[in-house]
């Protein structure tokens, strides 16, 4: 084979390429696959990329409620039941209060404009942030549920419940009255979503302390507020993929 | 690259901002000139695929925008007339955090990053926060973060202002390298900044291009209406007040005065060459009229 082949290869004689000639191709190789973006940018990547960027205020109030947790826990041996829903209220209302404005942070900081013009949609990034927020929040409600129950012998479905259904209402209110009044300065954002959260928490606080729980009718309004949520987050979500509602330059 | 702008109209309520426009816009430095209020912020977010137009479609290459979504913002980079940034950033998070969502993979986003900061003079200062850059600084981050993803249409809205003469002499000169086989649309008041790298000038006027021609032709509506005169100063008020006076220099016992007139508007009135500020100026003194 090797012997019919060779002829026929060195029948053409190609001249070498010019000195420097073989060194240009690489480089400029190596600066298109430099310069090359991916088509679609990796779920993983955009993930990690607004993980990085979520505002430290958000972590210190979650891992805060925590160790004011854990300091309870150590000072506070015999806590009663009504002190223990108490204490479930004020944790769960705390780690929603930065969690609002960083939802919104996009619209508070001026920034969402050139966002939009950016290759990854400003409905998957507000998606992401919802994402990881959403599973920060529960995440923290659920081991506050786990040190309550467990170190004061209450039920983790009903302690649980005193976390989720406030936060649920707290984002929806600010939801609802962020659109409604068109609130978008940052100092607006965040005033809002403290005196909602003060409000949820004395409002749910009175509640508890009057009436009787019953966890039929706690379970009712925990589905009720993650629906309205969910459906008022994929309204955010639609709005924005299709330009539609209320933006900042449309107020 | 051609970029279809086919009687795009953009109605709120009553008020209608962007008034039936069409261009075809290609290769180059296209300038839109209007005054407040004409309606170039909202044609411009209408070219970004930010707003949606009430009537009217723009199109790249016969395609509709949005429904090319992710592949024409890929290509498209954008500095707004206001913005703002994460509180705590500094210049670099902030050019960092762009060329993530523009889907730059890291290495090439870090070299992108430190080039564009140097070429707007900024890389000394990429560690310091936003909140203590002076308005021209923000100005000139912007521009870079507009650059970041090498787009091949640039939309750049009231990009000079806050720049002193120098940084504005600066950035005529990047937009005039980067113009080849890129579309570069940008608005302005200032009409020295577009007069000598525009290829096209469009003037904006109540929502609507008003009329629109190469640098070279731009003025010829108005060739043969403007004239330099020497009056006493004692009369600069009452000849302000009849003409559109373009600039005034005050000299030792007369002032020297260029108007825009149809007709001659003194019998000493030397003819002189229209310029761009002078078209503006009788254009959108016409409005105010």
């Amino acid at each position: 084979m090797k012997k019919y082949f060779d002829p026929v290869l060195k029948s053409d004689v190609i001249p070498d390429p010019p000195k420097g000639n073989i060194e240009k191709t690489i480089f400029r190789g190596q600066q298109y696959m430099d310069s090359h973006i991916p088509q679609k940018t990796a779920l993983s990547k955009l993930f990690l990329d607004q993980l990085h960027y979520i505002s430290p205020l958000l972590w210190l109030a979650q891992f805060g409620a925590l160790i004011l947790l854990i300091f309870a826990a150590f000072t506070a041996q015999d806590m009663s039941y009504e002190t223990a829903v108490n204490t479930m209220l004020l944790l769960a209302s705390l780690t929603a209060v930065f969690a609002v404005p960083e939802f919104f942070k996009d619209i508070s900081c001026g920034v969402l404009e050139i966002e939009m013009t950016c290759k990854n949609s400003s409905a998957s990034v507000f998606s992401m942030r919802l994402m990881i927020i959403g599973f920060v929040n529960i995440s923290m409600i659920t081991l506050f549920s786990t040190i309550l129950s467990v170190g004061w012998g209450l039920r983790f479905w009903h302690v649980i419940l005193f976390g989720l259904v406030p936060v649920n209402v707290i984002y929806i209110l600010n939801f609802l009255l962020f659109r409604l009044f068109r609130i978008c300065g940052r100092l607006s954002v965040l005033s809002c979503s403290v005196l909602t959260t003060f409000f949820v928490y004395g409002v749910s606080s009175g509640i508890t302390l009057s009436v009787q729980f019953n966890v039929t009718a706690w379970s009712i309004i925990f589905v009720l507020t993650s629906l309205i949520l969910i459906g008022q987050c994929i309204h955010e979500i639609l709005c924005i993929s299709k330009r539609q509602g209320v933006v900042l330059w449309n107020y | 690259m051609e970029l279809l702008i086919d009687h795009i109209t953009k109605q709120y309520g009553n008020k209608i901002a962007v008034n039936d426009f069409s261009a075809v816009i290609t290769d180059g430095v296209y300038a839109l000139l209007g005054a407040n209020g004409a309606g170039k912020t909202t044609l411009l977010r209408m070219i970004c695929d930010i707003l949606r137009p009430s009537r009217g479609e723009i199109s790249l290459d016969g395609i509709p925008i949005k429904s090319l979504g992710e592949e024409y913002r890929q290509i498209l980079g954008y500095l707004p007339q206001s913005f703002g940034y994460y509180p705590n950033f500094t210049g670099w998070d902030f050019m960092m955090y762009f060329a993530a969502l523009k889907g730059l993979p890291r290495f090439t986003a870090q070299e992108r990053c430190r080039e564009l900061l140097e070429l707007t003079g900024l890389y000394s200062v990429r560690r310091k926060k936003l909140k203590t850059y002076s308005g021209g600084m923000r100005q000139r981050i912007g521009i870079a973060q507009a650059l970041i993803n090498d787009p091949k249409i640039l939309v750049l809205d009231e990009p000079t202002a806050g720049l002193d003469p120098k940084e504005r002499a600066k950035f005529r000169n990047i937009i005039s390298n980067l113009s080849a086989d890129r579309i570069v649309l940008l608005s302005t008041h200032i009409v020295s900044d577009v007069e000598y790298i525009a290829d096209q000038i469009m003037i904006m006027k109540n929502g609507a291009l008003a009329l629109q021609g190469d640098r070279d032709h731009i003025c010829d509506p108005i060739q043969g209406m403007v004239w330099t005169c020497y009056i006493q100063p004692e009369d600069v008020d009452e000849v302000s007040a009849m003409y559109v006076v373009s600039s005034l220099r005050h000299m030792e016992d007369m002032v020297e005065m260029r108007i825009v007139s149809q007709a001659k508007p003194f019998e000493n009135a030397i003819p002189a060459d229209p310029n761009l500020e002078d078209l503006y100026l009788y254009y959108f003194r016409e409005v105010e009229q």
